[in-house]
C-alpha cells in the first residue's frame, strides 16, 4: 500500500470528521430549539426594519427545511462564506484569517517553550527517577494542570509588569503585541503577519524588539498548559525505552549516558510527544482564547471572547469550525508524517 | 544535563536582555498623551461620544466665534465682529481676511456656508441634524433645518427636491466673500455660545468636494462636497480646517492621532498664537494601569487616570477629609477640580411597557409618592463621597453648579431619609396594592460596562428592600445595546444614567429633563405644560437676567414633580471631556476654561 | 477478577498509605464541605448590599479576604462561589460519567452501534473542550445552568470511548467465556460480571475530571459567560477583580487561590485514582 492510498484514506476519513463538526455547528447555528436562529444576526437594542428582517431570512433560506439549509450552508462554508460578525464588522472568514498570524505567533512561541523546557526537564526527571530532582518536576507539572491559566496570566502581569515598573526595574508589556509609540514611529508593513519575522526581515530592530518583549509574557503563559502534559509524557516515555534491552546493552559496553539518551532513546521517547501534537494544539487553541483576552492579544481567540460579549453566535460558532478545521490539518501533516517516517503505521 | 543548562542560561540572557530595553522618552518639542479612548471621527457633523474627536476637532478646526484663553464670553475669532438683528432672529457675521485652510484654499464666506449646509444636509442620526434641535417647543435653530431634517420622526426625505427646498430657505447666506448672514427659525439667546462649540466648525470647500464623488443613486439628493443624509467617508478621518494643527495621521486601526503645528497659522485675534508644541502624538491605551505607569515612568507627557483610579495619583485621606488634592506621585501635577459637564441622575418612568410595546399592568412610579419614596432611598453624598470619589459635587438640579442659569436656591423634592421612604411606600402601596404582606417585584437595570451604575443600583434595591415595605427589588445588569433598548422602549421602571452635555448653555439640559418632547424627559412619558412653556420662553430671552429667572421657575416646576433624582455633577482635574487626565510637571501653560472641549494644544509646552 | 468490594478495600489502605493523597482528600473534603454549609451560614443579603465607606479594603481582622468594589466581605463571596461551582463541576462531570458509560457499554455490547457512536465521538473530540464549550454555551445564552449544559457535551465522549475500550477488552477475556460456556444468562454476565469490572478504570478518571471541568467552568466565567455579580462564582470573581488588581490584588488572588487548590487536591487525588484503578497506566 503506497503512501499516497494511505494519505488518500486519512483525508477521507478527517473529511467526515470535519462534516460532522459541520453539522453539530449547523445544529447549533440553526437547529436549536427555542433560538431563534435571526437573533445573532441582529444586534440587540438597535431597529430593524421587516424588510431587512425577511431580506436576511432570504439569504440565510430559513423558511426551507432544516436539511435543504444544512446544503446551502455547507456549500457557503465551501465557497468561503462563513458569515458575517458584528463583532468584527467584517465576515467571519476573512476576520479569523486576519487575526490568525497573531494567534500562531503565540502558539508557536509557546510550542517551542514547551517543547524547550519539557522536554529536558522530562528527560531528567526519568534519568532521576524517584529522586528529589524527578518528586520534583512531577510537583510542578501537577501544579502546572492545576493553575487556572487566566489566574496565571494575571499574576505574572502583576509581578512583570505591574511590581517591577513601580520599582522602576525594566518590566514586561502586559497588553497587545507591540509598543504603540514604537509602531508609530517604526512603522512595519506586515507581511506575513508574524511580527518577529517581518520586523527581523526589514531590519526594524525597535519593532524587532518590541515585539519580542511583547511575546515573552503571553507565550510563557499559554506554554504551562502543554508544558506539564509534555513533561509527563516525555518521562513516561523515557522510562518506558530506558527500560530496553538495547539500552541495556549499550550501558553495559559503557557508552556515557547522555550519549545514549541523545542518541539512542530520544528518538524512540519523542514520539509520543509528536502524536499528542494534535492534541496539544487544541489545548494551546483553547488556551489561546483565555491567554489572548487576559493580555489584550488581537488574536482569534481574543476575537471569539468579544463576539461571545456581544451575543455574536455567528462568530463564535465559525471560530469552532475554523479551530477544528485546524486542528485536523495538522493532525493530518502529523499523519502523513509517520507515514513517511514508519512503514509500519500504513497498514 | 550540560545542554539543559546551556539552554536555560542563554533563555535567561536573552529574557534580561530582552526585559532590560528603556522605554521610549519623547522629546522636549512633542507631546504624548495616553488617552483612555481614541478619536471615532474628526468630522465636525458627527455628534460625538468620544473624547479625542472633540478634542481633534478643537485644535484642527476653528469657530466664527471662540474664547480667548481661560475667559467664558465669546469674541469674534474667525470673525472679526458680528450683528444681531430682527430681535435676534438673524446674524451677520464679518469675517477676517486672509486666514487659509490647510489645504491651501482660503477662507470666505462660501466656506462658511457650506460648512453650515453639510451639517444639516448630511444629518447624521449621531448628529446634530437640524443644528441643535431641542424638542418640539423650540424645532432647530437654523431656518428650514429642522422641516430638512424631523429629527425625532420618521420618513426622511433626502430627494433632490428636499434638498433645494432647504437651500432655498436661505439658512445661511453669503453676502460677498466676507460677510455671511444666518436665519433662525426662531430668536435663540444661545446661539453663539452654540457655534462656539466643535459644531461650528468650518471646514475647508475646496478639501471636501475635491475627495466627494456624485451619489450612484439618482434620486439622492446633493449639493456639490455633500450628499443628503450620507456620511462622507473622507471627510470622517482626514481634516482640513484653518487651525493651529493640521491632523497629520489618524489610524482607524489603533485610533492614534498625530497632529502637527501648522506653520502657516494665522496667528489667531491678537496674531500672537503659535503653537510651540511641533508634534503632539495622541494614543488609545485602554489600559488603566499602563497609563499610569507610563506617566510614572515619563514615557508619555499626559494620561488619563479615571476617578475610580484617582488614588494612585492623589492622596485619599488628604483629598476626602481636607478636600486638597496633593500628588503623591512625583513629577506630577494634577490640576482642578474642576467642573464637568457629566450629570449623574436616576430617572423614573411613569409608563411603563412591555416589550410587545402595550402598557405594563403594575405601574408604581405613576404615584408621586412612590417616586418620592425612591428618592429618598438613595444616599447620594455617600455615592458621591465612596463611588466617585468624591469627584462630584451636589447639584440641586440637573445642571453644573458652573453653568449659567444653575439656581442653588432650587429645591429638590426630597431628602435622604429612609424613615420617610418607608411611610411613603406603605402608604402607596394600599392604594397601588403592594404590601408587606403581598411583596410586588420589580426590576432595577444598568449598563454592565458601567460598573459606577451597578453600585448605585445595588444601594438602591438593598436600601428599597430593606425597608420590606411590599417592594422586592432585583437589579439586572445588561449590555449596552440592551440597557439603551430597555430605557428606550421604556421597559423599566427606574434606572441610572449619567449625561454629557456638548455646549455649557443649559438648553439641551433644560430641554432633556423639564419637556415632554425632552431626550430623557420622553422616555420617562414626563409631561408638564407648564414645563413646556417656561422653556420655550427663556429659549427665545434674549436679555440674561430673564433668562434666568425663567429658567429658575422651569427647574422648580421640574424638581416638585420628582421624576428625576439627582445623584451629582461630576468634577475632575485636568480638561475631561470623559477622562480626567494628570499632567506630568515638565508640561506647561495649562488653563481651565469650562467651554472648551479637551486640550488646546497651542497654549501648552514643555519645560 | 477480584470482588468490588476487596478492590474498594485495597484502594482504602493505599490511601491511607499515600500521604499526599490523603492530604488532597482532606483538603478537598475541607472545601466541599465548607461550600456545602456557606450558603447556611452565610446571609443572601452579604451579596447585595453595599458599603461603600469599607470598599477596597485589605485582609484584616474584621474581612479575612478584604473587601471587594462593593464593600463585600470576599471571604463569604469565594465560599459561596465554592457552593456553586463545586456543586456544578461535581453534577457536570456525574452526568457526563453516566451519558458516557451508558453510552459505550452499547457501544461495546452492541456491534452495529459502535460505529456511527465512535464517529460521533470523534467529532466531538476534534474540537478543543473549551472552544466546543463556548459555542454551545453562546447559543443557548449566558448562564451556569447553560455553561453546564455545554460542559457536559463536551465531557461525555472521553468516557463513553473508554468504557467502549474496557468492555471489548473485557468481554474477550477468559473468565467471560468460561461463564458463558457455563450456561450463565447474557444479561447476568454483563450486570453482574463485566460492567462492575469495566467501571473502576472509567471511574478513576472522574476526580481528575472535576478539577478540569472546575478550571474551564472558571474559565469561561472569566471570558464573558459569568453569572454577573449577584452570583459569586470564582471564575468571575477573578475577572471582577481584575480591574482592581494593582490597587486591590486580594480581589483576585482568593479566589484564584481557591480554584488552584481545590483543582490541585482533585487532580492528586485522580492521579492516585489511576495508579489504583487503572493498571495499565501505573509507571
Amino acid at each position: 500500500m503506497g503512501v499516497l492510498a494511505y494519505v488518500l484514506r486519512r483525508l477521507a476519513l478527517l473529511g467526515l470528521v470535519l462534516l460532522g463538526v459541520s453539522t453539530v455547528v449547523f445544529f447549533l447555528l440553526r437547529g436549536m430549539p427555542g433560538v431563534d436562529p435571526l437573533a445573532a444576526y441582529i444586534a440587540p437594542g438597535l431597529p430593524i426594519s421587516q424588510d431587512a428582517l425577511a431580506a436576511l431570512r432570504g439569504e440565510l433560506h430559513l423558511d426551507d427545511p432544516l436539511p435543504v439549509q444544512y446544503i446551502y450552508y455547507v456549500a457557503g462554508l465551501v465557497k468561503g462564506d462563513w458569515g458575517y460578525s458584528r463583532t468584527a464588522a467584517q465576515p467571519v472568514l476573512e476576520a479569523l484569517v486576519g487575526r490568525l498570524p497573531a494567534t500562531v505567533e503565540l502558539a508557536v512561541c509557546a510550542v517551542v517553550l514547551s517543547t524547550a523546557l519539557g522536554i529536558p526537564l522530562g528527560i531528567l526527571a526519568a534519568l532521576r527517577k524517584d529522586r528529589a530532582l524527578d518528586v520534583a518536576v512531577r510537583v510542578v507539572s501537577i501544579t502546572g494542570i492545576s493553575f487556572p491559566v487566566f489566574w496565571l496570566g494575571i499574576i505574572l502581569q502583576l509581578v512583570f509588569f505591574y511590581y517591577l515598573g513601580q520599582l522602576g526595574l525594566p518590566s514586561l508589556p502586559s497588553r497587545g503585541r507591540v509598543e504603540d509609540l514604537v509602531a508609530l514611529q517604526y512603522p512595519l508593513r506586515p507581511v506575513t503577519g508574524f511580527y518577529a519575522i517581518d520586523s527581523l526581515v526589514a531590519g526594524n530592530a525597535p519593532f524587532f524588539i518590541s515585539a519580542l518583549r511583547h511575546l515573552v509574557l503571553p507565550a510563557f503563559t499559554l506554554s504551562l498548559i502543554s508544558l506539564a502534559a509534555v513533561v509527563r509524557i516525555m518521562r513516561a516515555g523515557m522510562l518506558e525505552v530506558l527500560r530496553q534491552d538495547y539500552i541495556l546493552l549499550a550501558r553495559s559496553k559503557g557508552l556515557p549516558l547522555h550519549t545514549i539518551v541523545v542518541r539512542h532513546a530520544l528518538r524512540n521517547a519523542i514520539t509520543p510527544v509528536l502524536t499528542t501534537a494534535g492534541t496539544t494544539l487544541g489545548i494551546l487553541l483553547g488556551g489561546a482564547v483565555v491567554v489572548e483576552t487576559v493580555f489584550s492579544w488581537p488574536g482569534i481567540g481574543r476575537l471569539a471572547a468579544q463576539g461571545i460579549l456581544n451575543n455574536d453566535s455567528v462568530l463564535v460558532v465559525g471560530f469552532t469550525l475554523f479551530v477544528a478545521t485546524m486542528m485536523v490539518l495538522v493532525n493530518l501533516a502529523v499523519d502523513m508524517l509517520y507515514a513517511v517516517v514508519d512503514p509500519r503505521v500504513r497498514y | 544535563m550540560r545542554l539543559a543548562r546551556l539552554l536555560s542560561v542563554l533563555s535567561a540572557l536573552a529574557l534580561i536582555a530582552v526585559a532590560a530595553v528603556p522605554a521610549v522618552a519623547a522629546p522636549p518639542d512633542t507631546l504624548v498623551w495616553d488617552i483612555a479612548a481614541g478619536p471615532q471621527y474628526v468630522d465636525p457633523v458627527m455628534g460625538t461620544s468620544a473624547q479625542a474627536n472633540v478634542m481633534v476637532l478643537q485644535n484642527v478646526y476653528e469657530r466664527l466665534v471662540w474664547y480667548d484663553g481661560a475667559d467664558t464670553q465669546p469674541i469674534p475669532w474667525l470673525a472679526s465682529g458680528w450683528e444681531a438683528r430682527d430681535g435676534g432672529r438673524r446674524y451677520v457675521f464679518k469675517l477676517r481676511k486672509g486666514i487659509k485652510f490647510h489645504d491651501g484654499s482660503e477662507l470666505d464666506a462660501t466656506a462658511v456656508k457650506f460648512s453650515f449646509d453639510r451639517a444639516v444636509l448630511i444629518d447624521d442620526p449621531t448628529g446634530i441634524g437640524s443644528f441643535f434641535p431641542t424638542g418640539t417647543a423650540a424645532p432647530g435653530i437654523l431656518k428650514g433645518a429642522w422641516e430638512f431634517s424631523k429629527s425625532f420622526g420618521v420618513g426622511k426625505d433626502y430627494s433632490q427636491a428636499a434638498v433645494d427646498r432647504y437651500m432655498a430657505v436661505g439658512a445661511v447666506k453669503v453676502i460677498d466673500a466676507s460677510t455671511v448672514e444666518f436665519n433662525l427659525a426662531q430668536p435663540y439667546g444661545a446661539f453663539l455660545s452654540d457655534i462656539a462649540t466643535f459644531m461650528g466648525s468650518i471646514v475647508s470647500p475646496a478639501y471636501a468636494i475635491s475627495h466627494w464623488t456624485k451619489p450612484a443613486d439618482p434620486a439622492r439628493g446633493f449639493i456639490p462636497g455633500v450628499t443628503a443624509g450620507q456620511r462622507d467617508e473622507r471627510m470622517l478621518y482626514f481634516a482640513s480646517g484653518t487651525g493651529p494643527y493640521t491632523l497629520e495621521t489618524f489610524d482607524k486601526a489603533t485610533a492614534n492621532v498625530v497632529l502637527k503645528a501648522n506653520p502657516g497659522y494665522w496667528g489667531g485675534p491678537t496674531g500672537k498664537i503659535k503653537p510651540r508644541l511641533q508634534t503632539v502624538i495622541v494614543r488609545a491605551t485602554l489600559d488603566q494601569a499602563t497609563r499610569l505607569l507610563n506617566l510614572k515612568s515619563g514615557s508619555v507627557d499626559i494620561a488619563d487616570i479615571s476617578t475610580a483610579a484617582v488614588f494612585d495619583v492623589i492622596d485619599k485621606k488628604k483629598w476626602l477629609d481636607e478636600g486638597k488634592i496633593e500628588p503623591i506621585v512625583p513629577g506630577v501635577s494634577v490640576p482642578g477640580p474642576n467642573p464637568w459637564l457629566t450629570i449623574y441622575f436616576a430617572k423614573m418612568n411613569v409608563k411603563m411597557k412591555n416589550p410587545d410595546g402595550s402598557p405594563a399592568a403594575f405601574q408604581p412610579f405613576q404615584d408621586a409618592r412612590v417616586r418620592r419614596a425612591f428618592a429618598s432611598a438613595v444616599d447620594t453624598a455617600d455615592i458621591r463621597r465612596n463611588v466617585f470619589n468624591g469627584f462630584a459635587e451636589a447639584t440641586s438640579w440637573g445642571l453644573t453648579p458652573a453653568q449659567f442659569g444653575y439656581d442653588p436656591k432650587v429645591k429638590a423634592g426630597y431628602r435622604f431619609d429612609l424613615e420617610q421612604a418607608k411611610k411613603l411606600l406603605l402608604e402607596a402601596g394600599k392604594d397601588l396594592g403592594f404590601g408587606p404582606d403581598k411583596p410586588r417585584d420589580l426590576v432595577i437595570i444598568y449598563n454592565a460596562a458601567a460598573p459606577w451604575q451597578s453600585y448605585i443600583a445595588t444601594q438602591v434595591a438593598s436600601n428599597i428592600n430593606k425597608l420590606n415595605a411590599g417592594l422586592k427589588l432585583d437589579v439586572k445588569a445588561l449590555s449596552f445595546a440592551e440597557y439603551v433598548n430597555s430605557w428606550r422602549a421604556q421597559l423599566t421602571g427606574f434606572s441610572v444614567h449619567s449625561t454629557f452635555s456638548l455646549t455649557a448653555d443649559p438648553n439641551p439640559w433644560l430641554s432633556a429633563f423639564g419637556t415632554s418632547a425632552g431626550f430623557w424627559a420622553r422616555t420617562s412619558s414626563y409631561d408638564n405644560p407648564k414645563a413646556n412653556d417656561l422653556y420655550t420662553k427663556q429659549f427665545q430671552a434674549l436679555d440674561p437676567r430673564q433668562r434666568a429667572r425663567l429658567i429658575s421657575e422651569l427647574m422648580q416646576v421640574v424638581n416638585d414633580d420628582v421624576m428625576w433624582v439627582w445623584i451629582g455633577a461630576a468634577t475632575a482635574y485636568g480638561q475631561p471631556t470623559f477622562n480626567p487626565n494628570v499632567l506630568r510637571s515638565s508640561v506647561k501653560g495649562f488653563y481651565y476654561n469650562p467651554t472648551y472641549q479637551g486640550f488646546y494644544f497651542p497654549a501648552l509646552w514643555k519645560d | 477478577m477480584g470482588a468490588p468490594t476487596a478492590k474498594i478495600g485495597a484502594a482504602v489502605r493505599r490511601l491511607w498509605q499515600s500521604k499526599l493523597a490523603a492530604g488532597a482528600l482532606a483538603v478537598f473534603l475541607a472545601i466541599a464541605l465548607a461550600g456545602a454549609v456557606a450558603p447556611l451560614l452565610i446571609p443572601r443579603s452579604v451579596v447585595r448590599d453595599v458599603t461603600f465607606a469599607a470598599k477596597l479594603t485589605p485582609p484584616s481582622g474584621r474581612h479575612w479576604f478584604g473587601t471587594d468594589d462593593y464593600g463585600r466581605d470576599v471571604f463569604s463571596l469565594v465560599f459561596l462561589a465554592a457552593h456553586l461551582d463545586l456543586r456544578a463541576s461535581l453534577s457536570v462531570v456525574a452526568t457526563a460519567l453516566v451519558i458516557g458509560i451508558l453510552l459505550g457499554a452499547l457501544a461495546g455490547f452492541v456491534k452495529r452501534l459502535d460505529e456511527p457512536l465512535m464517529r460521533i465521538t470523534d467529532v466531538f473530540l476534534s474540537i478543543p473542550s473549551l472552544v466546543l464549550a463556548m459555542a454551545i454555551a453562546s447559543v443557548l445564552g449566558r448562564s451556569i445552568e447553560n455553561l453546564s449544559i455545554a460542559l457536559v457535551f463536551v465531557s461525555w465522549p472521553i468516557y463513553c470511548r473508554l468504557m467502549r475500550g474496557q468492555v471489548l477488552t473485557e468481554k474477550e477475556k477468559p473468565y467471560v467465556r468460561a461463564l458463558a460456556t457455563l450456561g450463565v444468562g447474557r444479561a447476568r454476565l454483563i450486570v453482574r460480571h463485566i460492567v462492575p469490572n469495566t467501571l473502576f478504570p472509567v471511574v478513576a478518571r472522574a476526580p481528575a475530571d472535576v478539577g478540569l471541568v472546575l478550571i474551564t467552568l472558571a474559565a469561561l466565567s472569566y471570558i464573558g459567560f459569568g453569572p454577573g455579580p449577584y452570583v459569586p462564582e470564582w471564575g468571575s470573581l477573578v475577572a471582577a477583580g481584575q480591574a482592581y488588581i494593582f490597587q486591590a490584588p486580594w480581589l483576585v488572588m482568593f479566589p484564584g487561590a481557591a480554584i488552584f487548590l481545590t483543582s490541585l487536591s482533585l487532580n492528586l487525588l485522580g492521579d492516585w485514582a489511576r495508579d489504583v484503578f487503572d493498571p495499565r497506566l501505573r509507571s
